[in-house]
């Protein structure tokens, strides 16, 4: 890590201090336009215990089984080294589910290293803010944030299976877009749509539910900027949980970050209590009458799939081990537009049942299966399926589960 | 693809209808939760209901062949207003003569006054309670019929019955469809004819199975074919995914019971019948046998039996537990074969 001393820092206090010079230094250069050194970054991580969607104690030991140095400042703050010896940062356990790596690394070191990091660990996952997830994080911003201030949103959905085509090796290439090389054999085309907009809060705040009626990939915001109440910047967040502090302060980032995380830590509790299903004995009769609890997943797609795009998802999800969508199966065909799937979450090792088809998908998340499948699967269907889908948790929508999830949660400016 | 009227009479899709039927789902699903929109939801699964010794005795007097208990499918309440419904699916109906008439007689009784402390509930839990039928639209007729000359012989020798509504299921190319006698629309509050699950063209409308196998419904080859592939498939998941989380070196244990008992979430627990579960754990010790071959075929004594119905995984090291899971990935429970493609653990 670029010039930050980690073995330095004896304490909570010592990280806040060195991070926040570290901050202020690199916001005078963005200023200035000439950033020397990279900014301060957080990829937020959700830790399982490998068997069951529940907190893991001891949860450090997931990182050293992965070749990390952790060295403890307090009980929920490690500094931490890569298997090599050199600097990566600090992790801090933020809640009893989630933990925050803030690092200095340059993102282009950083990402593959965390990608590596949690494709390998079944224990870990990406914290996964979905395209709806961020509309109800974009309406926080907008009433937190002075109508004046600037506020910047990436949208981007990418029909990838409208066309038959490899699936992407890298977690990287499956988030950022590709540039077709100049030599290829033939022009694809198909929908894709990635831009950014930048403009002043009431701006936003006025014409985008209308553009999103007009114009579905609206509905897909896969990157989100918290403006900073310390001064200019913010913090932008990303779909799979990567935070960069593009403010003064690293007090202010790491409050942002607590405050989302609090947010999504609500409502994978929300998500798993209305969601998992199970067969549970009656209070009167136990043993003996048993009931099934829990609500599927369901999601409407707003424009029905062709054919044609609806069997490129299916053989590229199932037959091709590296896919999107990180699922196991065997698809039972009950038609041309329907298939039935018995299988797993192919990173979390858990087990799904879904039901796909041309016009939606349902899902049954038996108990114990994580939360986060439900949240991956919802931003892998806005981001490659449809951007405009409708999702309920049983009879409730999701945007208002993810609503409920962000209310009475606590936001504390930084001083 | 099963022609809708056999998938109207196979008791596994009526059973996971059903149970469908009484799920929290939005406007505008592929199946329309009729009976949870009226306020129904999933009370019991199979539980087991038996009948007090007196209303047997009264049974026994009056030569009336019965069950001294029986095990309804499904029994669903209403929570506004403590409705009980014990429901039963037939892919067939019966008359009042045959084998399967003694099981209705137990459960029309069951369903009566004595419902609540059959139940093991308060009088004032129940309210009103009915033994309800659910089969094709074909056999809705004598299963009425039926039902009237059971509850006509009850009533013969003094003994209270529930009500006996019937739902019987038909479709078209549009939808299948819940049709209810009068009785049925009055205990349910449902309409005579009402859409449940809509039919795309060209594809089977079944939906995703809660149960999926259950050896003692008499199912004609092709649906039991369908059933026995989802339960392998569920278990050949719940091994993979064991395999997966696993942190090497490992040893996880497989029994056969509990493997049931996850795949059919809890129901193997409550067959009551031997040689059921006997054909239950001799499929699953078929399926884990071909398993532990292939993975053994590809890292030698990984997946061995050890007797008492339990197989242990040995996953040496992460290099093995990537070629294990390769394996168990490619297997199919269709040919029992693993298929050529190589897949990797990890991406």
């Amino acid at each position: 890590m670029p010039e930050i001393d980690i073995g330095a820092v004896k304490s909570r206090r010592d990280m806040v201090r060195l991070l926040d010079g570290y901050s202020l230094e690199r916001k005078e250069e963005l200023d200035e336009r000439k950033v020397k050194r990279p900014l301060v970054k957080t990829q937020l991580l959700e830790i399982l215990d490998g068997s069951q969607c529940r907190p893991n104690e001891d949860y450090t030991e997931t990182f050293r089984r992965r070749g990390l140095h952790l060295k403890a400042i307090d009980d929920d703050l490690h500094a931490v080294r890569d298997p090599q010896g050199q600097p990566m940062g600090f992790l801090e356990r933020l809640r009893p589910r989630i933990v925050a790596l803030y690092s200095t690394l340059d993102a282009k070191d950083f990402s593959p290293r965390i990608q590596k990091l949690v494709i390998g660990a079944p224990e870990l996952d990406w914290v996964w803010l979905s395209g709806i997830t961020f509309n109800v994080l974009w309406g926080l911003v907008s009433k937190l944030s002075s109508p004046n201030r600037f506020v910047k949103l990436v949208f981007t959905h990418n029909s990838v299976y409208e066309v038959d085509e490899e699936e992407p090796q890298t977690e990287e290439e499956m988030s950022e877009p590709q540039e077709e090389p100049e030599d290829a054999p033939t022009v694809v085309e198909r929908r894709e749509a990635r831009f950014q907009l930048i403009d002043r809060v009431e701006v936003v705040r006025e014409k985008l539910k209308t553009l999103q009626v007009t114009y579905s990939p609206l509905h897909a915001i896969s990157q989100l900027r918290f403006p900073s109440p310390a001064g200019r910047g913010g913090h932008d967040f990303y779909a799979n949980g990567k935070v960069t502090n593009r403010s003064v302060s690293f007090t202010d980032h790491r409050l942002h970050v607590l405050f989302v995380t609090r947010i999504y830590e609500q409502l994978l509790g929300k998500t798993e209590q209305q969601a998992w299903y199970s067969v549970k004995s009656s209070v009167a009769a136990p043993g003996e009458f048993r009931r099934i609890v829990g609500a599927p997943l369901v999601v409407r797609f707003a424009e029905p799939l062709s054919s044609s795009t609806f069997d490129h998802w299916i053989k590229s999800t199932f037959e091709r081990p590296r896919n999107r969508f990180r699922l196991w199966g065997h698809p039972i065909r009950l038609g041309p537009t329907k298939v039935h799937v018995y299988g797993l979450d192919r990173h979390l090792w858990q087990p799904l049942f879904l039901e796909l088809t041309a016009t939606g998908c349902v899902a049954i998340i038996p108990n114990g299966t994580c939360g986060n499948t439900v949240h991956r699967l919802v931003t892998n269907i806005q981001r490659y399926l449809d951007p405009g889908a409708i999702v309920h948790l049983g009879d409730q929508r999701y945007s208002a589960m993810v609503q409920e999830a962000s209310t009475d949660v606590k936001y504390e400016l930084a001083g | 693809m099963s022609s809708l009227d056999d998938l109207a009479s196979d008791p596994l899709f009526q059973l996971n209808s059903l149970l469908w039927l009484a799920q929290p789902l939005p406007s505008g699903s592929d199946v329309t939760p009729l009976l949870w929109q009226r306020g129904f939801a999933v009370y019991a699964l199979a539980p087991l209901l038996a009948l007090p010794p007196d209303v047997r005795l009264k049974l026994q007097d009056a030569g009336l062949p019965h069950q001294g208990s029986t095990r309804p499918d499904v029994v669903l309440r209403r929570e506004r207003d403590r409705r009980h419904a014990m429901m039963e699916n037939k892919g067939k109906s019966f008359g009042p003569k045959s084998s399967t008439a003694e099981q209705a007689r137990t459960l029309l009784v069951a369903s009566g006054p004595r419902a609540a402390e059959i139940l093991g509930l308060r009088p004032t839990d129940v309210g009103r309670s009915a033994a309800a039928y659910l089969v094709a639209s074909a056999s809705a007729q004598q299963m009425r019929e039926t039902l009237r000359t059971l509850r006509k012989e009850l009533q013969s020798a003094g003994i209270e019955s529930g009500e006996t509504p019937v739902v019987a299921i038909e479709s078209d190319s549009q939808a299948v469809y819940l049709i209810a006698d009068s009785d049925a629309r009055d205990f349910f509050g449902l309409d005579e004819r009402l859409a449940f699950l809509a039919v795309e063209a060209g594809n089977d409308p079944r939906p995703l199975y809660f149960i999926p196998y259950d050896p003692d419904c008499q199912q004609d080859p092709e649906q039991e074919a369908f059933c026995k592939r989802v339960l392998f498939e569920r278990i050949q998941a719940t091994v993979l995914g064991a395999a997966g989380r696993a942190l090497p070196p490992a040893t996880v244990p497989f029994e056969a019971e509990r493997l049931l008992d996850d795949a059919t979430w809890g129901m193997y627990g409550v067959w009551d019948n031997t040689d059921t579960r006997k054909h239950m754990r001799k499929l699953t010790r078929f399926l884990l046998g071909k398993l532990a071959s292939a993975v053994c075929a590809e890292v030698q004594q990984a997946f061995l039996y050890i007797e008492g119905q339990r197989w242990l995984l040995n996953i040496a090291s992460g290099d093995a537990q990537a070629r294990i899971c390769s394996v168990l990935s490619r297997f199919s429970c269709q040919t029992m074969e693993v298929s050529a493609d190589q897949w990797e653990l990890f991406d």
